[in-house]
């Protein structure tokens, strides 16, 4: 399906978080490779947003090692994991309230704007140049998205469906290799989520961002994956193509019971 | 001017500097510190030993009580700014009277209780607002730029902004550093025009008021903030209102402030000072009534 099948990007090996007695995820593997749309699925509760924390820094694996190009990623802190080039986006929608639409997108661009804490006190005139490179980039990203025009308002006030593509637009413009969508595709509508899909194939292919979603969309899923994970009880039951995933007997256990 | 109106502008004018420290900390950044006092006292205290015991002159004892401060509070942040936002509270607040409780313990140095005498009076007016305007254009440029959406990323959903690859803690840091920098200024400044300074200055209900400034004007405006300390620092001397009035006055506004109008008087309003913005509006404004293309 893929024809161009780049190099590892992102390699979890052995990954494992405890929390007190409860295994969130056990002994989980997986190796996305560049240029590539894939998913996790599972039930509730299995585990994925648990990996997506564990990529991201937000949780410490108890055992595990994750890779993010050459450099071992796990254990430093998200801050410094998200400068390396992984972005995402949160299940429960995460935008900044009080900041609007177009400072929400700007305030994730911060980090690449080249200008220290004094010079930018004190207004140096290089200073309004980077800051109107980051706006200009951040424009760029929320035209990308169909935000535009809202760029004047605050986050809070938009309808659900267009929250969520800020989101993506807000990760995007951490300018990520590897972005992480968890759950892009909770209460839209058929209509958004065509629309959606349509965003996450032209991230995909005119930016260049290799994508890993967690979805129970499974329309979605299945039509714009190449490449499935899937997750139960913190464990892996299945890893294929969409097609092998959809015939395979232990998910359709985990899904319909026996 | 008398002299009656030009020393009330200059302590409006001192408290403005500290008012600003505490709105970017606790208005922006969601920091609410107790501790602003503290970092006022060790402003007033060592610029004053340094000039009284020490004979330096009057800008090299301001820049050496701000090193101090810095040095204080890269200690005190450096524990207390991973805590929560309570407990941080809290510890600010136990600074603050550490800060006092030192000032009256070690008397060989800051005279205890009886405080310094004598310190010449040679900051007026005009020296003030000097210093002021300047510490709002610094405030001003803070909250333009990514600083100040760092703030407010990081008082909204800390976690978040770390995802967004804010360095959370390192910007912590740098705002309350900041803002222990204009509190060390605000209480050199106010050293310098009284002429005598005492622990009983830097009680914990001086940086009450400055928090009821910041809430009054509103967290998100750095002009409400500015207007809100002007108003409430002159409004009780024209009324004539004893100082025992003032905590009750002060008490009153914020509990109206809090039912009616929660985001403060200014809520996001921000007065726009910036004459090139203000031309560049009215430009806009004209281009958009002859039905012009607008691009900027």
């Amino acid at each position: 399906m893929n024809a161009m099948p780049g190099e590892t990007l992102l390699a979890i090996n052995g990954l494992t978080i405890q929390f007190g007695g409860l295994v969130a995820v056990n002994n989980f593997s997986m190796e996305l490779r560049e240029g590539r749309i894939a998913g996790i699925i599972g039930p509730n509760g299995a585990g994925k947003t648990t990996v997506f924390n564990a990529i991201t820094g937000v949780y410490k694996p108890t055992a595990g090692e994750i890779c993010f190009k050459a450099d071992t990623i796990s254990g430093i802190a998200p801050y410094e994991i998200t400068r390396k080039g992984i972005a995402r986006t949160f299940q429960n929608i995460r935008l900044f309230k009080g900041l609007n639409v177009l400072s929400n997108v700007m305030a994730a661009a911060g980090f690449r704007a080249q200008y220290g804490f004094f010079g930018g006190l004190l207004g140096l005139p290089g200073v309004w140049k980077h800051e109107r490179n980051i706006e200009s980039e951040a424009r760029k990203y929320l035209e990308l998205v169909d935000l535009l025009d809202c760029q004047y308002l605050l986050p809070e006030n938009l309808p659900y469906g267009l929250q969520r593509k800020l989101e993506i637009a807000r990760a995007l413009a951490t300018k990520p290799g590897l972005i992480l969508l968890d759950e892009p595709a909770a209460g839209l509508n058929p209509n958004e989520v065509r629309e959606l899909m349509e965003l996450i194939r032209k991230i995909h292919h005119e930016l260049g961002i290799t994508v890993l979603l967690i979805e129970h969309h499974m329309e979605m899923v299945m039509g714009i994956c190449e490449e499935l994970w899937v997750l139960n009880f913190g464990k892996m039951i299945a890893h294929g193509t969409p097609a092998e995933i959809q015939c395979n007997q232990e998910v359709l256990k985990a899904y319909l019971g026996d | 001017m008398s002299a009656f109106y030009s020393s009330m502008l200059t302590f409006a004018g001192i408290n403005l500097i500290a008012v600003l420290g505490v709105f970017l900390l606790i208005g922006l950044t969601g920091l609410f510190s107790f501790g602003q006092v503290g970092f006022m006292a060790i402003g007033a205290y060592v610029s004053s030993i340094a000039c009284l015991q020490w004979g330096l002159p009057l800008w090299a004892g301001i820049l050496i009580s701000i090193a101090f401060a810095l040095i204080v509070g890269l200690f005190i942040g450096a524990i207390t700014l991973k805590l929560r936002t309570d407990y941080f509270a809290l510890a600010t607040y136990g600074f603050a009277e550490v800060v006092k409780t030192a000032l009256i313990y070690f008397s060989d140095i800051t005279g205890g209780s009886m405080g310094i005498f004598g310190i010449p009076t040679s900051v007026n007016l005009p020296v003030v607002a000097i210093i002021a305007v300047i510490c709002i254009v610094i405030c001003a440029n803070f909250k333009k730029l990514k600083f100040g959406r760092n703030s407010l990323a990081v008082r909204n959903d800390p976690l978040a902004a770390e995802i967004m690859g804010i360095n959370t803690f390192a910007h912590k840091m740098k705002v309350f550093l900041l803002s222990a920098v204009l509190g060390a200024l605000s209480g050199a400044l106010l050293a310098f025009s009284t002429s005598y300074i005492e622990p009983e200055m830097f009680n914990w209900s001086k940086s009450v008021e400055l928090i009821i400034i910041v809430f009054f004007g509103g967290l998100n405006s750095l002009s409400g903030a500015v207007f809100a300390t002007l108003f409430l620092s002159l409004l009780p001397e024209l009324l004539r209102f004893g100082s025992e009035w003032r905590m009750v006055l002060f008490t009153f506004i914020i509990i109206v402030t809090i039912i009616f109008k929660p985001t403060g008087l200014f809520g996001y309003f921000e007065i726009p000072l910036n004459p090139v913005s203000i031309a560049k509006k009215v430009r806009s404004h004209r281009r958009m009534k002859r039905g012009e293309c607008d691009a900027g």
